[in-house]
């Protein structure tokens, strides 16, 4: 509040004192003066600090009129003409520039000379004279003269006060030159000498014959080029209060008749210097303006040019660098004055020029900007990879003048993509190794199918061959069991007739050789059912299954012929393991070893047979042990022939089909059969089984698969078995 | 001996294993009504009455028979199979006798309907009582339907 207190005191004082001054001067009927400072230091106070000091200038009007002889009413039209004089020029400047109060712009100064100084002061002149007429201060034909005095008063209040208080009191934006204080104080002295030689009446000038009033405008123009608008407002409203002093007192060029006349010529005059001054000096300002916006700009490029990441060059048309930046120089690693002696193809390898070129040259022809990525070659030979943004810098008929490339460093993302192309292409390339590997291997797989194939045709074939040898084997021994007992039959049959027709008359020799005949024909019988029973056993088709021995062992003897003397046997049998294997070809095994065990022993007084069975190294041993008549060791590898024997027939009766049997059961099982014993003292007799989960054991019979005899591929022929090595 | 008189036909290729049965059946009275046939075929014929022994009438067909296993033309399976397929025939037993001791055989005559199976022992007095025994209980022992 205070300061605006104190502003519409300052207003009202300034509007008061400046009127006064001018009333004093002259003025048509006391009222229409041609010196109004106060239009323009109302128009001032309201732009520079708003249309609230309306009520000061308001107030300073009407008690300047009503002062100088106006009757209340008549001073308040006039008051209210010149409040809303000011009023209207700071609207219309307000609303249709809008005005800088620095009038540092061209349409700013003009704005002021048309709204302000042309048109709001047509109101306050209009409205004024209106006031005098309407209360009888002048007549009708002053009314004219003092209209005429009224707007040019206050016009020129408006050019030359105005525009003074505006640009001093308002923020300087431009500033136009750093004025020095000599320049000052010379400006200012030629200022008053120019226009007191030329208004000072030193000399006797006549504006109509003699030119002298210009003298004042080098001096103007000197104030408005160095000094902007604040110089030219404060030259203009020097050399006007000079002028018009003098004038006034009625010297220099415009000095006419009377002081009326001779002011009116010189404010015309003054209205027009000033104007020329203030639009000079705001065209001024604007192109300092406009000069340190371009330096600015300019600043500011060079300072991206400088600092930029990118390494920036601008060349002629032929491709000399005109100028880079030093990153350019970083990126083709040569100093700037060296790069500035080359041009673009210089630093560019050589299997990328042919294109730059190209892409140059159709940017020659009119077309637009490209980017490129090529390769920079530097001094040492070293290879930088970079995009190459190139644009057109065309003058204002559309030719290029010159070039500005933009160059990048995407060696790092180029050895990146290089190095993902080398992994791509390992990738692929082990994707094709290990399809490769794969179609190998599957070729491998193939070739292994038809070998299996042929394998299993092979194995097929030996089980076909095996099958052919077992019906023939079958055939043949049917042949032997059929045709080889049918003669034996008859030497036998006829031979008893023989004895029994013709035995009378046989001597004894004779009876006795019958009887051989006829014994060994029996034997011979025998020999072709035990050779066909070993046939048998070795081709039987083998059932595995888990067999308990102990109950095996004791229906094997049950089995057995009951011998006289089978209550005085002391047969034992331990606990024996669980067995693997073919339940009916065992339980012969047993009785084989069993009726081997009482046929060696049945001579002793107290025969022991005891059947023993362990586990040894995944096989299941058992054993049969007697107290019989024993064997010599040497001969323990003939135990287990066909036909072998250890003992006459005389001694004890047998084949020796027995152990065979035993043995190849034994071995057709994975297991062995072997001997032990002294002459005179007994023998054991040992067979081998392989454990159920031994590796040995029979496979690919689980399961119950090859229930029937006669499956081809759970028997294995005797003929066509591999033989395990003879023992010993 | 005619056709209608023959109570036990013997159908044997071996002359002398022939011998040896009717000797056998002749010391226990039986071998008076035996005929015998050295091959299937004529084993067939007989029984079936036709080819030379067409003039028979089938009703007088033997009470029993004994079969070799192994003969010329037509083997023994095959004559029981013939045998026992047909209705007129099959009720009249058989007893095969053989000198096989090889399983096949048997499980096959016996599929077959075979009556009793003998395999011959080689020891003649064995075979000998075997063969009366057949002999007695066959034909004096056991009753069979009436053709």
């Amino acid at each position: 509040m205070g300061a605006h207190a104190f502003r519409l005191v300052a207003v009202f004082c300034g509007y008061y004192l400046t009127a006064r001054l001018g009333l004093s001067m002259d003025a048509e009927a006391g009222f229409a003066t041609l010196v109004w400072p106060p239009t323009g230091i109302a128009l001032a106070a309201l732009l520079l600090y708003g249309y609230r000091l309306w009520p000061a200038i308001a107030a300073a009007a009407l008690l300047v009129n009503y002062q100088t002889g106006a009757s209340p009413l008549v001073a308040c039209g006039i008051g209210t003409g010149n409040t809303l004089e000011a009023v209207l020029g700071a609207f219309l400047l307000r609303r249709f520039v809008p005005l800088q109060n620095s009038l540092e712009r061209v349409r700013d100064v003009l704005g002021l000379f048309l709204f302000a100084a042309l048109l709001s002061t047509l109101l306050s002149a209009t409205v004024g004279v209106f006031s005098l007429r309407a209360g009888g201060v002048i007549s009708v034909s002053d009314a004219w003269p003092a209209w005429r005095a009224w707007w040019v008063g206050d016009m020129l209040g408006d050019v030359l006060v105005a525009p003074l208080l505006l640009s001093w009191c308002s923020p300087r934006l431009v500033r136009v030159h750093p004025g020095h204080v000599l320049e000052a104080v010379g400006l200012s002295a030629t200022l008053v000498l120019a226009v007191l030689a030329s208004f000072g009446g030193f000399f006797p000038l006549d504006a109509r014959k003699d030119p002298a009033s210009y003298l004042i405008f080098p001096t103007l123009i000197w104030a408005a080029l160095r000094y902007g608008q604040r110089g030219a407002t404060a030259a203009s409203f020097v050399t006007a209060v000079l002028a018009i002093w003098n004038t006034w007192r009625g010297h220099g060029p415009f000095a006419l008749s009377t002081p009326r006349e001779s002011l009116f010529y010189l404010q015309l005059f003054l209205g027009i210097a000033s104007a020329t001054t203030l639009l000079l000096a705001a065209v001024v300002c604007e192109r300092v303006r406009s000069e340190g916006a371009a330096r600015e700009s300019e600043d500011r490029l060079a300072a991206l040019f400088r600092q930029a990441i990118a390494g920036i060059a601008q060349t002629d048309l032929a491709g000399r660098f005109v100028l880079v930046n030093q990153r350019f120089c970083e990126l083709v690693g040569r100093p700037l004055e060296q790069v500035l002696r080359l041009a673009n193809a210089d630093v560019t390898h050589p299997d990328d020029r042919a294109r730059e070129l190209e892409s140059f040259r159709l940017l020659a022809a009119g077309g637009p900007g490209f980017t490129l990525e090529k390769r920079c070659v530097r001094p040492d030979g070293a290879v930088v990879w970079v995009t190459s943004s190139v644009s057109p810098v065309r003058d204002v008929n559309g030719g290029v003048r010159f070039m500005v490339a933009v160059l990048q460093d995407v060696t790092a993302r180029k050895q990146a993509e290089a190095a993902l192309q080398v992994a791509h292409d390992e990738s692929e390339k082990r994707v094709e190794e290990r399809t490769a590997e794969l179609a190998a291997a599957n070729a491998a797989l193939r070739i292994e199918v038809v070998e299996r194939r042929a394998a299993e045709q092979v194995a097929k074939e030996a089980v076909e061959r095996t099958e052919t040898v077992n019906r023939e084997l079958e055939s043949f021994s049917y042949s032997v069991s059929h045709d080889l007992r049918a003669p034996l039959r008859a030497i036998d049959g006829f031979g008893e007739l023989l004895s029994e027709q013709a035995g009378a008359r046989l001597d004894p020799e004779g009876q006795r050789m019958l009887e051989i005949i006829r014994s060994s024909t029996r034997r011979m019988g025998q020999l072709i059912d035990d050779l066909l029973a070993f046939s048998r056993w070795g081709r039987q088709a083998l059932t595995p299954m888990e067999v308990d021995m102990d109950q095996l062992v004791r229906s094997a003897f049950s089995g057995l012929q009951p011998g006289a003397r089978a209550e005085a046997l002391d047969l034992r049998i331990g606990p024996l393991p669980m067995a693997w294997g073919d339940a009916a070809v065992l339980r012969q095994v047993w009785t084989n070893l069993l009726s081997n065990a009482l046929k060696f022993s049945r001579d002793k007084a107290r025969p022991v047979v005891e059947v023993r069975g362990e586990v040894r190294d995944g096989m299941n041993v058992y054993s049969v042990q007697d107290n019989g008549a024993g064997f010599d060791m040497q001969y323990a590898h003939k135990l287990f022939g066909v036909f072998q024997r250890l003992h006459t027939a005389e001694e004890f009766e047998g084949t020796g089909i027995g152990l065979a049997i035993v043995q190849r059961v034994a071995r057709r099982h994975g297991g062995d059969a072997w001997a032990e014993g002294k002459t005179g003292d007994g023998a054991t007799l040992y067979f081998s089984l392989p454990a159920k989960d031994s590796p040995k054991a029979l496979q690919g019979l689980a399961g119950g698969a090859a229930g029937g005899g006669g499956d081809a591929a759970a028997t294995v022929p005797a003929a066509v078995q591999p033989e395990a090595t003879p023992r010993g | 001996m005619s056709w209608s008189q023959a109570e036990l036909l013997l159908v044997e290729d071996n002359p002398e294993d022939a011998e040896l049965v009717l000797r056998i059946l002749r010391s226990c009275s039986l071998g008076e009504h035996v005929h015998v046939v050295r091959d299937g075929n004529a084993a067939l014929d007989f029984m079936f009455a036709r080819g030379p022994y067409a003039a028979g009438r089938l009703e007088d067909r033997p009470k029993l028979l004994l079969l070799d296993l192994k003969l010329p033309k037509v083997d023994g399976l095959e004559v029981l199979r013939a045998l026992k397929a047909d209705e007129r025939t099959k009720r009249t037993p058989v007893v095969m006798l053989t000198s096989s001791r090889e399983h096949p055989d048997l499980q096959e005559a016996y599929r077959l309907g075979v009556n009793s199976y003998v395999v011959k022992p080689v020891n003649f007095e064995a075979f000998g009582r075997a063969v009366s025994d057949i002999g007695k209980y066959w034909l004096l022992l056991n009753q069979s339907p009436k053709h």
